[in-house]
């Protein structure tokens, strides 16, 4: 390496007596290197490029021949660079381009933005001065985030975070308050779907049903209008949660037939260039319908951030027609009748019995699936007709 | 020159220093039969791929070998490379 720095030559020695040459160079303190012998008259040899300088003077006094083979090292390099002024004024103008880029925000992402408007907040940090291209040196970031969190009800928190030329704004979002309900306006209870009621918890009104009781969609369970023994009836807001047993059916024709996709041989090399995990550079697959398979990622180095180039292949593949088997029709009819009932049930509800069976109809096969589940089925509704009572309780 | 060789070599004698600090010594480092380093050597006498001869305040220290080849060579060090074969002084005194 400290060789390449200084730059050596390689040189062909032809003349007799060529040790008397290479004692003379050792007697003027220069240190010669890779002495080969090719013949008997002709010899090899490394030395500092700085030095062949006294190799030309001895030539005269001892009489012998000398080419220079080659000429390495930095020294050499710069010289041949030096002499191509576009090439030198290019390189020059790539690395100030680097440099002054590397000083700018180049990317700017926002994290955690859901239920704000992500462009009024960029809009509202660019007037504070934070946007891409900005100088990332000299910026008070901590100041800045506070500021524009300051200005909106939404943002619970906002952090500005800096690395190398990437800017994340780090957005944490207010939870919103929950809504005042409205005590004023008399309802009852109703529900919301059929099915057997479980249990019943009454908070207020008057529970109309009981565990055990078939319901149907709509039906008030837990009534608004109280009524007492020596008073008139009095409307309020009836509160409680109705908890019922719920069955969710579906029933589906067994399939003759499925698409798979197969591969049709054809693929193309793919290669991405990410930069702290963005794609910088993506190449476009040309099929419509392909799989995507990476076989090396290797990183190049630390420019900015760790950059990492993504090697591999698309593969092309087209959807193609197959007859089933008796028994995969079965297995795909029970496994889209329980996907289809399992897409009914909501979120919260708790599944108690699950059944699937097939079943024969026309000639048919049917696949069928019945899920249980114990849900509330309740859900306040004003009460429009009644409001002949005395007035509200609350 | 020589009485003071002797004198020097007496010195470090009586104080019971190793002779290795003496100038006027050559030593030879051999590492595995690929490799000899020569120091405090005076110059180089003859040089082929089979043979070099060193001058030393000694007498003339000989390598034999087959693809010999001087790796290095500076002032009162020289370092040759190949497949050794042997290694003599030529003109001991």
């Amino acid at each position: 390496m400290w060789h390449f720095i200084r730059g050596y030559v390689i040189l062909q020695i032809e003349g007799m007596g060529l040790e008397r040459v290479v004692n003379a160079l050792l007697n003027a303190g220069v240190r010669v290197r890779r002495i080969c012998r090719t013949d008997a008259v002709t010899a090899v040899l490394t030395m500092p490029a700085a030095d062949v300088r006294l190799l030309f003077a001895l030539r005269r006094r001892y009489r012998f021949r000398l080419h220079i083979v080659k000429r390495v090292g930095l020294p050499f390099a710069v010289r041949r660079l030096m002499r191509r002024k576009t090439l030198l004024l290019g390189t020059l103008l790539v690395l100030a381009g680097f440099v002054f880029l590397s000083t700018r925000v180049l990317f700017v992402e926002v994290r955690g933005c859901e239920r704000m408007d992500q462009a009024l907040l960029l809009r509202t940090l660019q007037a504070a001065g934070v946007e891409r291209f900005m100088a990332w040196r000299g910026v008070d970031y901590v100041r800045i985030a506070n500021d524009t969190a300051a200005l909106f009800d939404q943002i619970a928190w906002l952090g500005l975070h800096r690395e190398g030329v990437f800017l994340t704004v780090e957005v944490k979002e207010a939870i919103p308050l929950p809504e005042i309900e409205a005590y004023t306006t008399p309802c009852d209870v109703v529900a919301t779907k059929a099915g057997v009621i479980v249990r019943i918890t009454l908070l207020r009104g008057k529970a109309l049903v009981r565990p055990g009781d078939r319901v149907t969609d709509g039906q008030t369970l837990i009534a608004g209008t109280v009524e007492y023994k020596e008073t008139e009836p009095y409307l309020t807001r009836a509160r409680g949660e109705v908890t019922a047993a719920v069955v969710y059916q579906t029933r589906v024709p067994a399939p003759e037939t499925e698409r798979i996709l197969t591969e049709t041989g054809r693929t193309r090399p793919l290669l991405r260039v990410r930069i702290g995990g963005r794609a910088l550079f993506a190449g476009k697959c040309p099929y419509p319908v392909f799989a995507e398979e990476i076989t090396g990622v290797s990183e190049i180095g630390r420019l900015f951030s760790v950059m990492t180039v993504e090697r591999g292949v698309w593969r092309e593949l087209t959807e193609t027609e197959r007859r089933l088997t008796e028994t995969e029709r079965t297995e795909t009819a029970l496994v889209l009748a329980e996907t289809g009932t399992l897409a009914q049930l909501p979120a919260e509800a708790d599944v108690i019995v699950k059944a699937a069976w097939t079943e024969e109809q026309d000639g048919v096969l049917y696949g069928v699936c019945r899920i249980t589940t114990e849900e509330s089925i309740g859900i306040q509704r004003e009460i429009t007709d009644g409001a002949n009572g005395r007035g509200s309780q609350d | 020159m020589k009485r003071r060789k002797r004198t020097l070599g007496t010195v470090l004698g009586w104080l019971d220093l190793p002779q290795d600090i003496d100038p006027a010594v050559f030593r030879v480092t051999v590492v595995g039969l690929e490799r000899m380093t020569v120091e405090n050597h005076a110059g180089i006498l003859q040089y082929s791929g089979t043979c070099v001869r060193l001058l030393t305040a000694s007498g003339i220290l000989r390598v034999e070998g087959t693809g010999l080849l001087l790796r290095e060579l500076a002032a009162g060090r020289a370092v040759i490379e190949g497949q050794i074969r042997a290694w003599c002084a030529e003109d001991a005194n």
